[in-house]
């Protein structure tokens, strides 16, 4: 008992410690990049402060990361105005242990290989809202859409959410647990989100497929 | 290179026009958002990386691209949170049948 109590210590000193010095990496080359300069100096003040800095947010860098199955996707409905939008409906978890993950460990292949699809659709949808705000009559069909996704966490929710922004006529405008509320400005634009017939939409597909709990969380 | 750079530069400056105009034109607050959320993020970012281009392989480029990076992030949240604000605090969006109170 007490011996594994001071292994299971041991081992999350040793995850803290791997974590202090991921971030340490990272802030010391962002430094490097900013500073421009190699005198020693300067190089001893940027790794003290990236060490500094990565202890000091340890704590914040720290995102619950939960790998439960997927659900499927509600289809997307029409939206009550606020007033009468009901909370959802809390979802009794099972009491596993939130585990946890730096900020920085995401699926890094996979996340990269969605960014150029991410950066296509930014440019797609850029020229979509062009047309509508030039167009004379401004075709615009603005609503509200609801839909639900369940997402391993609040970086993936993050990834998903700032993906919707950034593409076809779609601000996302709140996210409670699963929910997402998303205004759209033109019918058209919902389409990315609506389930079709081969699943959900696009986007949510391949969200879902790079933050999919194919690799095992690295347990502490 | 600086052919590259400069229509680089203006068609970033292009969107970011569309977005004002959008701004002006568009029936209520969230659609605006659209407009300032989408096409100045992409305005923006096509500006920065016209001149990261035209300045070459400098780390003062590599600066621009970082800042890029940060808008890129920055904008659709900062977006959001504005919208979520509005939607907390009850602005009912526009819709075609029925004119908001926006």
């Amino acid at each position: 008992m007490g011996a594994g109590k001071a292994a299971g210590r041991r081992s999350s000193f040793r995850a803290a410690a791997y974590q202090v010095a991921v971030s340490t990496g990272l802030l010391f080359v962002f430094w490097l990049a900013l500073s421009g300069r190699s005198d020693p100096e300067y190089l001893l003040i940027g790794l003290a402060s990236s060490l500094g800095i990565a202890v000091l947010t340890r704590r914040l860098l720290l995102l619950p990361w939960d790998d439960a199955p997927p659900s499927e996707a509600a289809p997307p409905s029409e939206v009550a105005p606020p007033s009468e939008a009901a909370p959802p409906s809390e979802v009794s978890q099972p009491p596993a242990q939130p585990r946890q993950r730096p900020a920085w460990d995401l699926p890094w292949p996979r996340f990269l290989a969605y960014l150029p699809w991410l950066a296509w659709e930014i440019v797609k949808a850029n020229f979509q809202v062009a047309y509508l705000i030039l167009h004379p009559r401004l075709p615009v069909d603005p609503g509200l859409i609801r839909f639900r996704k369940r997402l391993p966490g609040p970086l993936a929710q993050l990834v998903l959410a700032n993906s919707i922004t950034l593409t076809p006529g779609t601000v996302t405008v709140d996210v409670e647990g699963d929910d997402y509320l998303v205004h759209v400005l033109s019918r058209e634009a919902a389409e990315g989100l609506r389930p079709r017939a081969g699943g959900e939409g696009e986007m949510l597909r391949r969200v879902g497929q790079v933050f999919a709990s194919g690799r095992r969380v690295r347990e502490p | 290179m600086t052919l590259v750079a400069g229509s680089f530069l203006i068609v970033g400056v292009a969107f970011l026009f569309i977005g004002a105009v959008g701004l002006v034109r568009l029936p209520d607050f969230y659609s605006r958002l659209h407009a300032t959320g989408k096409c100045d993020t992409f305005g923006m970012t096509l500006c920065l990386i016209g001149l990261a281009l035209y300045g070459g392989f400098t780390v003062t480029s590599l600066k621009i691209l970082i800042v890029g990076a940060f808008i890129l992030v920055g904008n659709p949240t900062a977006t959001h949170a504005i919208s979520r604000a509005a939607y907390r605090s009850g602005l009912r969006p526009w819709t075609r049948n029925r004119g908001g109170d926006a």
